[in-house]
């Protein structure tokens, strides 16, 4: 019962309210004797049918009830009738009912994508049919923007959209996190359609700094293996994005993991071949330590700036130590331990995350 | 018992709550809730389990006569291997689950289900495995998800499947798993979906029985999973959205097998567990004041008792299941 009100209990147990609900039960337990006698039986006529749908209106989450329509549909998607599409785009309607009112059934989404995924490969299936579907998707998340469900069924219309390429998709992030920083959904879109346009070969190595020979960077092209990787002008804007997110909402999360992710994916793309261009990586740690440092001269006790920083001075002090200077390493693990210091009194509901990173600066230092 | 400001677990209330749900068979909530019936059982059985004993020193559980609840259970069994969630209704992975996991709890797998069924029910859960890439679907439908993946993994070990290279390919679960991996170390649904804090346990639930927890970012994964607590106390499922009870035990079970529990304030999120209880009828809502339903309930008490709340018998993060049972097991 997510989100619904808990009624005061001279509502909820005055005999009117309980004998409503024992009709409703009544009635809702008739139903369903007969749809799934029916349903056992392997009823497909028209009556059959339609008070299934009664029931399926009154209780989407009835799986069983879309399997029967699957078996009933299925010899006439798979045919080549003419009344193929006709039968697609009814049972359309039906679902399309059912997630205006219950957005986040898993069972009504897996029938759409069962039904768009039959009808697409009919004949004289049309591109207008997915531009629906998108549409459709456009409308459920301007109601909710962060439906998880509408996002994955977006990404699946677009998978046989031959017009809708990532590039359209990124342009539509992009508005919507316009609108929203805080539209977590987006941003977690953008960073898997990154590597897509990018043609980075797998988003494992993206994110991880995969193997493979390289291509796309600005270091010789003697060296080895920075081809899985964003190109320096693509981190270029996304970097631009998020510092325009960070300053519009500073206390947003969203933002401020994406940028985690960034630069997770350029420091750990460098450690593992050894180059993303040397000179840009030192050169952008300092230029994200410094948007800390200034949203922190306005904010001084904002957790996400501060966290950040502890984070960049740990990447640059893993590259300071591996050009052998330890003093300057040494100094920015001091740094590290009073920030982490510090967002234990900010945000003490995290303390023993911190407190293991204070240590874990510690052992770095012992080691 | 422990109290955090003036609130304690009302235990009495809620396997109240539990045993009227289950036995009032006419009840609007209980007839409605056919097509998760099976979950239901499983959710309301192992809340009693988890609540331990009442004041007289009686287990909660005996409230349920144990041959109801099996013939509740078996009442779904479909011939081709697999539960539905309710009789009559179809096979499916997740009602699987929850079936194996009820029978198992209750030591009733072996004398309900013959060797040639638990073979029959294995070889159903085997058979939904994808040769190309290793997801599992949820039926002979085709809903690829990674819940799929830890029900698959979990229900074949509950089954006794030993190893579990034997009926399913290991590797291709293991990588599908991790291709639905994302930017924020954390897990979707598909490959491409957004991270969910659900799906995490999901992801590292499979991973973790599938023995290659190893192949995760344990500190990048743990961290965001801890910045799922809100500022009431609550943990929610992704950022900016609300605290919900749910995630206590999607969250806290997540980082327990992450081995980083100690990152959540554990006595605000009791507090926020407590106050979500109706302590007049019993059972515990999403949020405070919410109605409450008996999937909150379990999940509620599943998360106390992963906390250590002191009464509530120890429930195992991996198979959501009492922990005492898992170690008769040897799992």
């Amino acid at each position: 019962m997510h989100g619904r009100k808990r009624e005061a209990k001279e509502v909820k147990h005055s005999s009117a309210r309980v004998e409503a609900r024992r009709r409703k039960a009544k009635l809702y337990a008739e139903l369903s004797r007969e749809c799934f006698a029916r349903r056992n039986q392997k009823r497909y006529d028209e009556e059959t049918l339609a008070l299934c749908q009664k029931l399926l209106e009154m209780n989407c989450e009835l799986y069983t009830l879309w399997n029967h329509r699957k078996e009933y549909l299925e010899p006439i998607l798979l045919g080549s009738s003419s009344d193929a599409k006709g039968a697609a785009e009814k049972e359309l309607k039906l679902i399309e009912a059912c997630l205006q009112r219950n957005p986040k059934s898993y069972c009504c989404w897996q029938h759409r994508k069962w039904v768009v995924d039959l009808a697409n490969r009919l004949p004289n299936a049309e591109e207008a049919a997915l531009d629906r579907e998108l549409g459709l998707c456009d409308l459920l998340l301007s109601v909710d923007e962060r439906n998880f469900h509408c996002w994955s069924y977006r990404r699946f219309v677009c998978s046989l959209h031959k017009a809708r390429e990532p590039e359209v998709e990124l342009d539509f992030t992009t508005d919507k996190i316009s609108q929203n920083f805080s539209n977590y959904s987006s941003w977690h879109y953008r960073s898997a359609l990154l590597p897509e346009i990018n043609k980075v070969t797998s988003f494992e190595d993206l994110v991880r700094g995969g193997g493979g020979e390289n291509t796309t960077t600005t270091t010789s092209s003697s060296s080895v293996g920075v081809k899985r990787v964003l190109p320096p002008h693509v981190l270029d804007e996304e970097f631009g994005l998020v510092k325009q997110a960070f300053f519009t909402e500073p206390e947003d999360q969203s933002s401020w993991l994406y940028h985690a992710w960034l630069i997770n994916h350029l420091v750990e793309n460098e450690k593992k071949f050894g180059s993303y261009g040397d000179e840009r990586v030192g050169e952008r740690l300092e230029q994200e330590v410094e948007t800390c440092n200034e949203i922190l001269e306005i904010e001084p006790e904002s957790k996400w700036p501060l966290l950040t920083l502890a984070r960049l001075l740990e990447a640059q002090a893993a590259r300071a130590g591996g050009e052998g200077s330890e003093s300057s390493a040494a100094g920015l693990h001091d740094k590290m331990r009073q920030l982490y210091r510090k967002l234990e009194g900010i945000d003490p509901m995290r303390r023993g995350y911190y407190l293991d990173a204070i240590a874990a600066v510690g052992n770095e230092e012992g080691g | 018992m422990e109290s955090v400001g003036s609130l304690v677990l009302r235990k009495e209330k809620h396997a109240e709550y539990v045993v009227e749900f289950q036995k009032d068979k006419a009840g609007y909530e209980y007839v409605a809730s056919e097509y998760l019936r099976l979950s239901g059982i499983y959710w309301g059985t192992t809340a009693l389990w988890l609540l331990a004993e009442d004041e007289e020193g009686k287990e909660f559980k005996e409230r349920l006569p144990r041959e109801e609840v099996v013939k509740d259970v078996m009442a779904c069994w479909n011939g081709d291997g697999g539960f539905g969630s309710a009789p009559g209704h179809d096979s499916h992975l997740l009602y699987t689950l929850s079936a194996v996991q009820v029978l198992v709890t209750y030591g009733a797998l072996e004398e309900e289900l013959s060797g040639e069924d638990r073979e029959r029910t294995a070889a159903f859960v085997a058979g939904l495995q994808s040769a190309e890439d290793g997801s599992f679907r949820g039926d002979k439908w085709g809903e690829v998800d990674t819940r799929f993946s830890y029900c698959a993994a979990s229900c074949l070990t509950l089954l006794g499947v030993k190893p579990l290279e034997s009926k399913i390919d290991v590797p291709k679960a293991v990588e599908f798993v991790l291709a639905c991996r994302n930017f924020d170390e954390g897990f979707g649904a598909r490959p491409g979906d957004e991270t969910h804090a659900g799906q995490v346990f999901c992801c590292v639930g499979a991973l973790t029985l599938l023995g290659a927890l190893d192949r995760v970012d344990k500190d990048r994964l743990a961290w965001w999973l801890c910045e799922r607590q809100t500022k009431g106390g609550g943990l929610n499922g992704r950022p900016q959205k609300l605290h919900d009870v749910c995630y206590t035990w999607w969250v806290l079970s997540s980082l327990q097998m992450l081995g980083r529990l100690h990152w959540v304030d554990r006595s605000k999120l009791i507090h926020f567990i407590l106050s979500c209880q109706d302590e007049i009828d019993g059972g515990i809502s999403d949020r405070p004041d919410d109605e409450v339903d008996i999937f909150h309930t379990f999940f509620g008490i599943a998360g106390l008792s992963l906390l250590g709340y002191p009464g509530l018998e120890p429930v195992d993060a991996r198979y959501a299941m009492p922990a005492r049972t898992m170690k008769e097991l040897g799992l």
